[in-house]
């Protein structure tokens, strides 16, 4: 009987696709002599396709997430505002970031607070604290944009311009992959002053209008250039984040 | 370091607690605890996240709502988890019965479940030792393939190859006999 459990063994392996191309191959040629076992193939394959079904059809409760949102202490983002809307106390640093781009920003537009949660602004912002909590924001420490740029290659299919700024103090430290939309993109890593600065860019789909937010000390900015879309994002204040954001622009939109 | 925490915790778990609510109830067999479970896995989870390298965010998240879901039934059915291996040899007599093998195929499992109330599968489901059926559920519900399984349930991956086939044998006999 060790020949039948060793039968059923590889056989929901191979209704699983977990054989390997040797077992496979094996397998296969049993099946094709073994009328028996091409039948228990069929009960195994019904049987998956049922028991998925059933487990699937268990009804998850909808309150489960508030409750747990509740417990881990914070505010679920409302489905309809903005995701960097809903953190504690957003409202009012909002405010102040509107009065703030008013005054000084002047060519920037600002985003309304009712659009739509933006998944790629928060990949942005989830790879640029993850930088910031690793022990070097950068996969490829280099202060060389022609390194840095080469480096993409083969990594993301975009390899962006790397100016480096330091003669007016924006030093390229820097770059390394974020991983936005399940795609690997570019991100430049700058430091000023202290403050580190990621700029990841990805291709301009869709949704995010040019304009600044704000999100719990952390300033992002974006714009678009071409076909692609470039968030800077950085703890830096946000007057000094939007000088560096024009040097950029600046530098890079020169013809080479 | 919260702002990091929480930007995680959304990215993270947020979108995964249908799933890992699927799989406590599985584990735990009831909505209740299956709630309870969540709740302490979701705390564990967020308390874990600064130290989670990149990786597996799923297979991670699972790991946890599973090993949660074990201390629970350690908690509050020690017997439950006790005599699941107990209960292995049983699945391996029927199996030296022969019978799965041996019967011939009458019924369609597909076209049975489809006349049949819902209900005989998932009673059949929940009769399975808690081991197989965390295995059948990681495999078939989240589609986790063998050597995940392996990592979320600390097994090797040939036992979890024998778990998923013993859960099968289980559930074929179980309805060949309740389809009688």
């Amino acid at each position: 009987m060790t020949d039948d459990d060793e039968t059923l063994l590889l056989l929901s392996a191979y209704v699983d696709g977990e054989l390997s191309p040797g077992e496979v191959l094996a397998m296969e040629r049993r099946l094709a002599a073994e009328p028996d076992l091409r039948a228990l193939a069929e009960r195994l394959r019904g049987l998956s396709g049922a028991v998925r079904t059933t487990l699937a059809e268990v009804p998850a409760p909808e309150s489960l997430r508030g409750r747990i949102i509740q417990q881990v202490g914070f505010a679920d983002p409302e489905p309809r505002r903005s995701r960097f809307g809903s953190w504690p106390a957003l409202a009012a640093t909002l405010l102040i970031g509107a009065a703030l781009g008013a005054s000084v920003g002047g060519g920037l537009s600002l985003p309304g607070t009712t659009e739509a949660p933006n998944p790629i602004g928060e990949a942005v912002l989830a790879g640029h604290l993850r930088g910031l909590a690793a022990p070097q924001p950068f996969d490829i420490a280099s202060a060389d944009g022609h390194v840095v740029k080469p480096w993409f290659n083969g990594r993301t299919t975009i390899a962006p311009d790397a100016p480096d700024l330091s003669e007016r103090g924006s030093p390229l430290i820097g770059g390394r992959i974020d991983i936005v939309e399940g795609k690997p993109v570019p991100t430049l890593v700058y430091r000023h002053d202290r403050h580190v600065i990621s700029v990841t860019v990805v291709p301009a789909t869709s949704g995010a209008p040019p304009g600044e937010e704000r999100r719990d000390g952390t300033f992002i900015e974006r714009w678009e250039a071409g076909d692609l879309t470039y968030w800077a994002v950085s703890d830096l204040n946000a007057r000094d984040l939007r000088g560096f954001v024009e040097l950029y622009r600046t530098r890079t939109a020169r013809p080479r | 370091m919260t702002t990091l925490a929480r930007a995680r915790f959304s990215q993270l778990v947020l979108p995964r607690l249908d799933e890992g609510y699927r799989l406590a109830h599985w584990l735990t067999g009831n909505a209740t605890d299956a709630e309870d479970v969540m709740q302490e896995a979701c705390l564990r989870a967020y308390r874990a996240i600064e130290t989670f390298a990149e990786g597996n965010a799923r297979a991670w998240f699972l790991t946890i709502v599973r090993n949660t879901g074990y201390s629970w039934l350690q908690r509050h059915r020690p017997r439950a988890v006790i005599f699941a291996e107990d209960l292995a040899p049983e699945a391996r007599a029927a199996l030296d019965a022969g019978s799965v093998l041996a019967e011939a195929p009458e019924t369609p499992e597909a076209a049975l479940i489809a006349r049949d109330e819902a209900g005989r599968l998932t009673g059949a489901i929940e009769a399975l030792p808690v081991p197989f059926r965390e295995a059948l559920v990681l495999r078939e519900y989240h589609g986790l393939g063998y050597r995940e399984i392996a990592e979320v349930t600390s097994v090797p991956i040939g036992t979890v190859m024998s778990r998923l086939a013993r859960a099968r044998q289980h559930l074929l006999e179980r309805l060949a006999k309740d389809g009688r």
